[in-house]
Formats: C-alpha cells, structure tokens, sequence
C-alpha cells in the first residue's frame, strides 16, 4: 500500500477547451494530449495489423475478423472522440451521432473487406492498407470533436491553425494545406478529411492566438 | 456443421483470437457475436455477417472506458475522467 503512486486527476475547462491537472490547476501540456490520442492510434494499428495478419492466413475467420474490427473501431472512435470533446462527461450527443453514423458507413467497407480475403482478391497488403485507412477514420473523430470546443481568450484575440506534416507519407492534398500556413481556426479540413489519403493520413494542427490586429501578418506564413 | 463441430470452431477462434493478444473475455463476447449469425449450413470459411446501423449504449461506451483504462499510459488513465471546472 505504501509504494502504491496516486493516479493524477483531471479538470477540463469548455471556456479554453483545454485539460487540467485536478491537483495544482496547471493546464496539461497538449504535446502530452497528443501523446494519447497517437498512443491509441498505434496501439490500434498494431492489434489490428496482427489480427488482419491470422484473419488473411486463414486462422480466423471472416465472421470473427468482421466482429472484431466492429469492437475495437468502435471503441477506438469514442475513445479518441472523448480525448477531443474533453473527456467522457463531455460527450454530447452530436459526438456520439457522429461515431454511430462514421461506423456505420465502415462496416459494409469492413464487410467487403473480408469478402475480398476470402476471394483472394486482395493482397496482405492491401488488406493492411485498408485496416490503416479504418483506424484513420476514427482518429477523425478527435478533431472533430475538438474544432468546435476551441475557444479564443478574448474577443480582441483570434484563433489561427494550421496543418503539419505527419510521419507517413503525404498526398498533394495534405501537403497543399500544409503550404497554407496559418489560417483562421475552422478553416481547414481536418486530418483524414478532404484529402487523397483519406483515413491514410497522419496529419495534425498546431495552434495558436494572436491578436486579432496582428492576424493579418500570421495567415498564409508558417511563422 | 453439427452443433459439435460449431462448439469446437468456436472455441479454436477463441484461442485463435487470444493469441492475437485480445482478452480472453472479449474473444469470447466476439466469436459469440459472430456465431449467433452463422447460416444453416455453418459455411464458417466463407461466411461474412452485415449488420446494420451502430448503436452506442452505455454499455459500449463503458467497455471503451474499460479499454482506455487498460491501454493509456499510467498518468494518463484518468484523463478522460476529468470533471467540468471553469478554470478561470
């Protein structure tokens, strides 16, 4: 009992659309938010990857792979859903509306999916691919949920993003609105959206406020 | 297939599943779910269900809390527990 360490706490401010430490009040940095949201991402492409690999060897079968994959991307949009709306409690019902109608469009792709394995009509690698594009459909869902919940400091301050560059390789899409450099917040399309790699991408935003009369020297720079 | 034979897949896709690292309880709950719509002729090789729309009930969102739990890093297993507090 004595060696047993006191998980930390958490608060979540709508008024920032930021977390907190319960203990001390100190905002969490959002490098270790994204820490989160990449670790289910990885922790999904790997279970994934390995179940897709004994599904297409013939050691499970399709209607167990089709099974699991619903399981685990479900889970996997309203985790990451909850990371971006600010935790459980903040889920609303448009947030669930979202995963229930984005899984919804997934499954019969997961059903063609394993009817193309059994028809020997797809490669590993290509079945791989397509389990990576699913589990990009469910990191939408952070973004998603957060865009609408970020809020300005003030109302003489304004709210710029832009995209970056994830660590995967890039379509023209994401790379043309990399090249856009700042932009008002809600301006570009999310990571996964509106693009060529669709749920392929690995994209981000950063973030930043600037005064509103200083705006006009940040859109468009990568500054 | 007899009802054997089903008993007996079923069990070899739950330790088909567990070796894919899945939880032994969830592996279970799956090929359950993928059993209870095999057609009469049990064509377990083949055969792909389509279901229909999702639904998110509390159920499924407390076995995503359960699975955040297991998955997140220490620090961090409480984070989507945070409560609402304007932080001023």
């Amino acid at each position: 009992m004595a060696n047993q360490v006191a998980l930390p706490r958490y608060t979540y401010d709508p008024a920032t659309g930021r977390y907190y430490y319960a203990v001390g009040g100190q905002p969490v940095a959002e490098r270790r938010v994204k820490e989160v949201r990449e670790g289910q991402v990885s922790e999904a492409e790997a279970a994934l990857a390995l179940l897709a690999l004994l599904f297409f060897e013939g050691k499970i079968a399709p209607a167990v792979w089709v099974a699991q994959m619903d399981t685990k991307l479900l889970r996997l949009h309203l985790i990451l859903a909850a990371v971006g709306a600010g935790g459980w409690e903040q889920l609303t019902e448009e947030d669930v509306a979202r995963v229930e109608r984005r899984l919804s469009d997934d499954r019969p792709r997961v059903a063609g999916t394993a009817t193309d394995v059994v028809a020997g009509a797809i490669t590993v690698a290509v079945l791989l691919a397509r389990v990576n594009v699913y589990i990009g459909g469910a990191r939408t869902q952070y973004y998603d949920a957060r865009r609408p919940r970020l809020q300005r400091s003030a109302s003489n301050m304004m709210l710029l993003e832009r995209r970056i560059l994830g660590n995967s390789r890039h379509c023209p899409d994401c790379l043309r609105y990399y090249g856009m450099g700042w932009q008002p917040a809600g301006t570009l399309p999310s990571p996964g959206m509106d693009s060529v790699c669709g749920g392929a991408c690995r994209c981000d935003f950063m973030y930043v406020e600037v005064p509103a009369v200083e705006a006009h020297s940040w859109i468009g720079t990568r500054r | 297939m007899t009802t054997d034979e089903i008993i007996a897949w079923a069990e070899a896709q739950v330790q088909a599943l567990m070796e894919a690292e899945v939880d032994g309880f969830d592996a279970e709950a799956t090929v359950k779910r993928a059993a209870a719509d095999l057609p009469d002729d049990g064509e377990v090789l083949t055969f792909v269900p389509e279901w229909g729309a999702v639904e998110v009930t509390e159920a499924v969102i407390d076995d995503a809390r359960a699975e955040f739990y297991l998955s997140a890093p220490p620090k961090m297993k409480r984070l989507l527990d945070a409560t609402v507090v304007p932080n001023g």
